[in-house]
């Protein structure tokens, strides 16, 4: 239930601060223990809208500048926003093939991360990357390409079925022909990235140019679903062009699932508190959110996320140890498990190649690509498969290697600096083992029987029973071990 | 109404992975054995060709058949400077088959001698005209095609949908796959069980910091990241956990293991090791490290049991420099490369007694064009595949194409229609794999794995043929 | 990182006459990677090449054809000056423009030289005068302007090369080959660099300002049209554009049975008179527009009929 008056503990603000940034830095920690969930929701959506325009002369740049603003923005909470809309609006640099229209698709994103739902929906329709993405660069009226209107339905906005019991189709194959006629004419300039619409190409309702060829009549859709009745919608709109597509998202908004719910508002608020919360939520906990946000009328993405965060559901999944099969895990995006080690550690990667100057001296795309998630290059349209998805051999050992290469960098301004991060006067074991913990923001999520074996690791299994962080042994072997074992822990991985 | 693509990864098991496991099921922090997979004492290879191989000058006309395929081939590439004509005194040495519907004499690139010998050791199938309908002249378009089993787009790969399956049946635990290289392949890319990547063996193992491995921490430092993953292991209320404990457990003992299986190899088959090494290639290293893990699984070492193996070979895209039959070109380079690496790899198996145990599949994204500009060929459409294997019958499938009706782009048409020049599918070679060496049935295959296209009948694939008959 | 083991070194002299190039830098690391060319420039010291257009001495092909070929090879490890330099081994090597990705600079003679790279170096590679054989870097002439005059063409080879960590520390190598072909003696005669007319289109403007990365060429196909070499002509003759309003306007993409420049989209286009809605934009896309003698050439070509062969009067100068 919503709860915005709530005081948040040291737990309930790790688990806010992981979930909305890149991990829960002490100082964070203790100045939002005490607040109420609201008041701790308003503070960190109260970002500007920063907007991060990655560019660059090659992908690798373009991706390693991108990297380097998360390491060091103020708003973790807006990146995090950022890379569930990539997600969400998959786009592939390989084939859009322009650093500069990947750049201005994320600084899209940046604008309307926490904004009107509707008002990122229309700029989505109209962006090159998108345009070339899902190939509505080539979609006119001789050649109808169907890619980005099925997508728009099945991804973007209503889902395939809906998030009623019967789970029963949002939409038909004969929708997905009207609105990708919608969509015919439209094209971008490559060097500025501008789009333009083209009206030579456009599939008008009423004739263009006197050839029977092209006239498929009037633009109908959902005639059997979305609770229109059975004359469905139609595209009689003020103006071809940006009117007319813009028009398409308007109807789409207004679609209704056999519930009766708005088809659209459901299927993001779902997505969000799979993002945020955890990865099943309940229909009563998404239903609740957005009827206390009003999301289904406003499409305020930022009223919709305050309401989740005051939510019980959200904090659930915070619930500490003993672990039951209801308090569901959630298993860090690679990109966040970097930027997050990074953020806690007070490190940078170096120079223009993002370099992690340990181990293997990787570039930070080269430790992305391993684990998992190269930026702006999702695997396909569906985007990434969260949560297990992420977890092979293969990327589980990219991510032990990205914590090896880490704490293994030892020389010039950006190296691993323990003695800026913990006590170095503190001398038992145990107390060594909470200031990292503490560092690294999972106190909360280590067991009992976890932190002994840790305790055994610094201690080795008890044989002393103090160390002298000042001696070498004890701080470039054991500490800095026990930063690279906690790094590669289980507990870590979870977001 | 027809299947949606969602419903698919549903019902492909790719999305399921917390399901397929049970509690109990993980034993030992060693990694668990396999379940019985269809694959049974069997292993896979896939060698991917990136940047797309030149067909034409892979698998080439000597004579016309009752076509005219040898005088169609000589108008299109020239001869001297620059030129890419493999003459026919030059293919002389590499003869294979003819071309089942023309009859037309074929014959392999010169610098595929390897590959010419196990041709007629009766190993080598070669597959003529393999693509796909609306064929995408875009690498990564076509790559994500072939990688899939499915030009619609899926992000999981098409030997992961395999190993995802019920008849894959594997655990997080298990390890059946290996990409040779430095990331996961796309056609191993699924989120059921684990896949390793291996650069060298000799090299690869769990990433311990150097101060510590000279400090003699390591003892240490294993045995906490053991119990913490093994504790998770054990939990069996929370799926989530559990996922990442048996994975990172499975992680940490492969990471020990599969180093082992270089020394292994090398104790036992010294010679064979100089052989890969003395062609001083990265396809002969790689298949070279793919023999030691067979050699390991077939010693019996435990907690190994990896029977997927992919590797690519890069270059292909031979825009210019590709060369002719004059040894110093780039397409003789990799030819050669690929030829000799696999007739290597071959007689090694042979000589532990499993070269009818191992089945190689070679593809690459798409071919090159017809016409050849000054020094090299830009993309074109199908091209042949390579199944190679003792339990492979070997010979000639598919049809070469015609190349003297050509479409819009001066490729080959790529049509399943009926006739001289029929395409075939690289779904049909796909399935003859899946049915015929990984035991899965037809309806499985077509309902779950490779699914038919509906949009189009025609020319397009709908009705999949899982026979071609390179397999038993 | 081990060293290689004791294999088979295979060391592959580049063309003959070639000599080492080490491409600039600092000298202590100079020797990660180097080039091996038949340098020829400047005289006291060569680290480039220059050569006229059918230079039997320098041009690899020999011939006058409007451009030259040299032959590039790409070492690691070298015992250059080994007096000062002894690498660490290289663990990384990327050659510029190497990537047929929709960089506008892409060349696929560098992409084959990175091919070579990555077939026979296999970095990371610790192996001593580890090389590539050599590869065919062709430099084409700038034209023929008006009147059979060329100007000098110019490629640069820049490589990165990053060494394996050692002691903490990796060292880094940048090099550059300068490639230069210079006008044959006497003039530059189109006849003699081109087969006809269409093929001095091909060669002079579709090759050069068309069929580049992302744009017109076999990864891009913008507009759904393919401008490489041996596929344009099939793909522009006599064919109905894809934009509508230009087949609205009874456009051809080049109009060869009607033989009028003004009602093929090609010419329209490439003279930005685009006087319609919706016929899009001006060509070369986003470059400034070709050289008056270049749309002329196109225009005479067109009123002849577009023949795939011969020279049209007019266009051979």
């Amino acid at each position: 239930m919503i709860d915005p008056d709530a005081v948040l503990d040291a737990r309930s603000a790790r688990h806010i601060l992981r979930r909305t940034g890149f991990g829960a830095p002490r100082n964070e920690v203790s100045s939002f223990t005490g607040l109420t969930r609201g008041q701790a929701a308003d503070r960190l959506l109260a970002f500007p809208n920063t907007i991060i325009r990655p560019g660059g002369s090659s992908f690798r740049e373009s991706h390693n500048r991108w990297v380097k603003s998360m390491v060091k923005s103020k708003a973790p909470l807006q990146q995090k926003l950022v890379l569930f809309w990539h997600d969400h609006f998959a786009v592939g640099y390989n084939k859009v093939g322009s650093v500069t229209n990947m750049a201005g698709y994320v600084a899209l994103l940046h604008r309307h991360a926490k904004g009107n739902f509707r008002t990122l929906l229309k700029a989505m329709n109209r962006n090159a990357a998108m345009l070339e993405f899902l190939d509505t660069a080539r979609n006119e009226k001789s050649q109808p390409n169907e890619n980005y209107a099925r997508e728009l339905l099945e991804l973007f906005t209503l889902g395939v079925h809906d998030l009623s019991a019967a789970g029963l189709e949002n939409y038909r194959q004969a929708d997905v022909v009207q609105i990708a006629r919608a969509f015919t004419g439209w094209g971008y300039e490559y060097n500025s990235g501008l789009s333009y619409f083209e009206e030579g190409r456009h599939d008008y309702v009423e004739e263009y140019d006197g050839s029977p060829n092209f006239d498929r009549g009037p633009k109908v859709i959902f005639e059997t679903v979305g609770g229109f009745g059975p004359a469905g919608r139609s595209f009689v709109v003020a103006g071809e062009g940006a009117g007319e597509i813009d028009a398409v998202i308007d109807i789409l908004l207004e679609h209704l699932d056999s519930d009766g719910h708005n088809t659209t508002a459901r299927r993001i608020a779902r997505r969000l508190c799979e993002y945020f919360a955890h990865p099943e939520p309940t229909l009563a906990f998404v239903d609740e959110v957005i009827s206390d946000s009003e999301f289904d009328s406003t499409w305020n993405c930022s009223a919709l996320l305050r309401s989740l965060l005051v939510h019980d559901d959200f904090y659930a999944t915070a619930a500490g140890p003993p672990y039951q099969s209801s308090s569901r895990k959630s298993v860090r995006w690679p990109i966040d498990y970097a930027v997050s080690t990074l953020r806690l550690l007070k490190m940078r990667p170096v120079g223009g190649s993002a370099q992690i100057r340990g181990g293997s001296y990787l570039s930070m795309v080269d430790h992305l690509d391993a684990m998992g998630q190269l930026l702006m290059e999702p695997p396909s349209v569906f985007g990434w498969d969260w949560e297990t998805g992420w977890i092979s051999s293969a990327t589980l050992l990219a991510r032990c290697t990205f914590a090896r290469d880490v704490v293994a960098s030892r020389y010039g301004s950006t190296r691993f600096r323990p003695e800026a991060l913990i006590d170095m006067t503190l001398t038992v074991p145990g107390d060594i083992v909470d200031a990292v913990l503490d560092v690294l923001g999972v106190s909360d999520q280590i067991e009992a029987g976890e932190r002994q074996v840790l305790i055994d690791y610094l201690s080795d299994d008890g044989a002393r029973e103090s160390l002298d962080l000042a001696k070498y042994e004890a701080r470039q072997i054991k500490l800095t071990g026990l930063f690279a074992l906690v790094l590669q822990s289980p507990a870590y991985q979870l977001q | 109404m027809s299947m949606t693509r969602r419903q698919f990864f549903a019902r492909s098991g790719v999305a399921a992975a917390g399901t397929l496991l049970g509690p109990g099921l993980f034993a030992s922090p060693l990694v668990g054995q396999a379940l019985a997979s269809t694959i049974g004492d069997r292993w896979l290879v896939v060698l991917f060709l990136d940047g797309g191989n030149d067909g034409l000058n892979t698998v080439t006309p000597v004579s016309d058949g009752s076509h005219s395929h040898r005088a169609d081939y000589d108008l299109n590439r020239g001869t001297g400077s620059g030129g890419i004509n493999l003459s026919i005194a030059e293919l002389a040495g590499t003869l294979v088959g003819n071309d089942p519907s023309t009859g037309a004499q074929l014959a392999l690139h010169p610098g595929l001698a390897g590959l010419k010998a196990l041709y007629d050791q009766g190993w080598l199938g070669v597959v003529q005209g393999c693509g796909y309908p609306a064929y995408s002249l875009s690498h990564e378009l076509a790559r994500m095609t072939w990688q899939t089993g499915n030009p619609q787009g899926e992000s999981a790969g098409w030997v992961g949908r395999h190993l995802a399956s019920s008849s894959g049946g594997y655990l997080p635990t298990d390890v059946p796959g290996v990409t040779i290289g430095q990331r996961v392949a796309p056609e191993l890319r699924q989120s059921a069980t684990s896949v390793l990547v291996v650069d060298q063996l000799e090299s690869f193992g769990f990433p311990y910091d150097d101060l510590s491995a000279a400090a003699g921490d390591i003892a240490a430092k294993r045995l906490a990241f053991n119990r913490l993953y093994s504790s998770w292991a054990a939990t069996d209320l929370q799926d989530t956990k559990r996922f990442l404990g048996e994975s990172g457990a499975a992680t940490l003992a492969s990471s020990e293991i599969y180093p082992q299986l270089h020394d292994l190899y090398l104790a036992n088959r010294p010679g064979w090791s100089e052989q890969y090494a003395a062609l001083d290639r990265s396809t002969a290293r790689g298949l070279r490290e793919i023999a030691k893990i067979i050699h390991g699984n077939q010693q019996g070492v435990a907690g190994v049991d990896a029977r997927f193996f992919q590797l690519t070979n890069g270059g292909y895209d031979t825009h210019s420099n590709q060369g002719g039959a004059n040894v110093d070109g780039q397409h003789y380079d990799l030819h050669r490369e690929v030829g000799d690496s696999l007739k290597v790899f071959y007689d090694d198996l042979a000589d532990m007694g499993l070269a009818d145990k191992v089945l190689t599949l070679v593809w690459s994204e798409f071919s090159r064009r017809i016409p050849q500009n000054q020094s090299g060929t830009d993309h074109g459409s199908q091209g042949p595949m390579f199944v190679i294997g003792e339990a492979v019958n070997g010979g000639i499938y598919g049809n070469h194409p015609n190349l003297a009706a050509l479409d819009d782009q001066e490729n080959t048409v790529y049509s399943q229609a009926p006739g001289l020049f029929r395409s075939t599918d690289f779904r049909d070679v796909y399935g003859t794999i899946l049915k015929h060496w990984l035991g899965m049935s037809g309806e499985l295959i077509a309902s779950e794995m490779l699914v038919p296209d509906v949009a189009h009948p025609g020319g397009y694939w709908t009705v999949p043929n899982f026979d071609l008959g390179f397999l038993p | 990182m081990r060293m290689a083991a004791a294999i088979l070194l295979v060391l592959l002299a580049g063309a003959s006459g070639a000599t080492t190039i080490p491409g600039g830098g600092s000298s202590r690391t100079d020797c990660l990677a180097t080039f091996q060319a038949a340098a020829n420039w400047p005289a006291s010291r060569p680290k480039a090449i220059r050569c006229a257009d059918g230079d039997p001495a320098c041009d690899g092909d020999g011939a006058v054809n409007g451009s030259c070929g040299f032959a590039v090879s790409v070492c690691v490890n070298s015992s250059y000056n080994a007096a000062r330099c002894i690498s660490p081994g290289v663990q990384f090597l990327e050659i510029d423009h190497a990537q047929d990705n929709g960089d506008p600079l892409f060349d696929p003679d560098f992409q084959a030289l990175e091919s070579r790279i990555g077939a026979q170096i296999d970095l990371p590679s610790s192996t001593p005068n580890d090389c590539t054989s050599a590869v065919t870097i062709h430099v084409p002439l700038d034209g023929p302007f008006p009147g059979s005059v060329c100007r000098q063409g110019k490629k640069q080879i820049r490589t990165t090369t990053l060494g394996l960590p050692l002691a903490g520390r990796q060292s880094r190598d940048t090099d550059k080959l300068d490639l230069t072909c210079l006008p044959p003696a006497g003039a530059c005669d189109p006849t003699l660099l081109f087969d006809g007319t269409f093929d001095r289109i091909e060669r002079q403007i579709f090759a050069r300002k068309c069929a580049t990365s992302g744009c017109h060429d076999s990864q891009g196909q913008a507009g759904g049209l393919l401008l490489e070499s041996g596929t344009s002509l099939s793909a522009l003759l006599d064919r109905v554009p894809t934009n509508g309003a230009a087949s609205a306007l009874g456009w051809r993409r080049v109009d060869g049975i009607g033989a009028n420049a003004e009602s093929s989209f090609l010419y329209r286009k490439l003279n930005d008179d685009l006087p319609a809605p919706g016929l899009g934009q001006a060509m070369p896309y986003g470059q400034r527009p070709l050289d008056g003698f270049l749309r002329d050439l196109v225009a005479l070509w067109i009123e002849a009929g577009a023949p795939a062969s011969g020279w049209v009067a007019g266009t051979d100068g």
